[in-house]
């Protein structure tokens, strides 16, 4: 009766951090990272706590992706309109595709100017915000968190080709935002 | 073959740094994430105890209607089938040809014919 309270508990300290900072990098708020990471804990243990173990990491990973999307849908609506009330036409607007393939960080900071002034932690933080949504996804879940191709899907709701896809590119612009630190 | 090798050790700088940064949260936001934990663990607790709260009523009636049966049938139909005895026993005397009276004194008969019985 026990052991499965435990477990879980086990299996939630281990990636609490890392779920915060992923979303933390995604929105670029504490108390919302704080919010969808409980969302996400919250509906694990509702949910699917009666599931093998060796599931719960992709699919707290997918409610995670989900809630982190979903807040960004609700930001760029929220932005849409700050913008037609504003009169004002908002960048999101002229850029192609998907829009959440394209939503970068709010602070425009330049990766390689941070870098310049040694704060490489701040640069990495940086360029990883400034990825889109899903490559940025995939590549935390791939590439940090040790996922498979396979496992990255299910959580990302995309095909095993997308996850690859996104992955190379994610690689390709973090390298060239962060290459005056690391060639 | 170089530009793996320069992949991999950027992925290595890239995520020494993330754990860094995971592992070097603001003692708040560490404090703020375990309570979350704590919050969404008693959950499973308190879903328990749910389903007990749940289940404690339909055991309850279950349980008073099983006692309710079982004294209804053991204590009930014993009397009936003797009712039912008594019942047949007063139909035959209603139906039988015998004056009325008779039977008023059957005590005494059955007494007279165990003493000629006895006599004879």
């Amino acid at each position: 009766m026990g052991d499965d309270r435990l477990a879980m508990e086990k299996f939630l300290a281990s990636i609490e951090r890392r779920a915060f900072l992923m979303a933390k990098i995604a929105t670029g708020d504490v108390d919302v990272s704080l919010d969808i990471v409980q969302d996400a804990m919250f509906v694990l243990v509702k949910k699917y706590r009666n599931k093998p173990e060796h599931q719960w990491k992709p699919l707290f990973y997918r409610i995670l992706q989900n809630r982190i999307r979903d807040w960004y849908r609700r930001s760029s609506v929220r932005n849409r309109w700050r913008t037609w009330l504003n009169g004002k036409k908002s960048d999101e607007d002229r850029l192609e595709g998907n829009p959440l393939d394209n939503i970068a960080d709010p602070s425009g900071e330049n990766p390689a100017r941070v870098v310049m002034r040694g704060e490489v932690s701040k640069a990495i933080m940086s360029a990883l915000a400034k990825l889109p949504l899903r490559q940025h996804q995939t590549f935390m879940l791939r590439f940090w968190e040790g996922l498979s191709v396979s496992e990255t899907a299910t959580a990302m709701r995309c095909s095993e080709g997308a996850v690859k896809t996104h992955s190379a590119r994610a690689l390709k612009s973090l390298r060239s935002s962060l290459e005056n630190h690391w060639p | 073959m170089k530009n793996e090798e320069q992949e991999t050790q950027f992925m290595g700088h890239v995520r020494s740094e993330l754990d860094r940064e995971a592992q070097n949260l603001d003692i708040e936001t560490a404090a703020r994430l375990k309570r979350i934990r704590y919050s969404a663990i008693e959950q499973i607790d308190s879903s328990r105890f749910k389903l007990w709260r749940l289940l404690r009523l339909p055991a309850l009636a279950v349980v008073t209607g099983v006692i309710i049966a079982t004294v209804v049938i053991t204590d009930y139909r014993a009397p009936t089938i003797i009712q039912n005895q008594h019942a047949l026993a007063d139909l035959e005397i209603l139906a039988s040809d015998e004056q009325l009276n008779l039977f008023d004194d059957l005590e005494f008969y059955s007494w007279l014919a165990e003493t000629e019985d006895h006599a004879s």
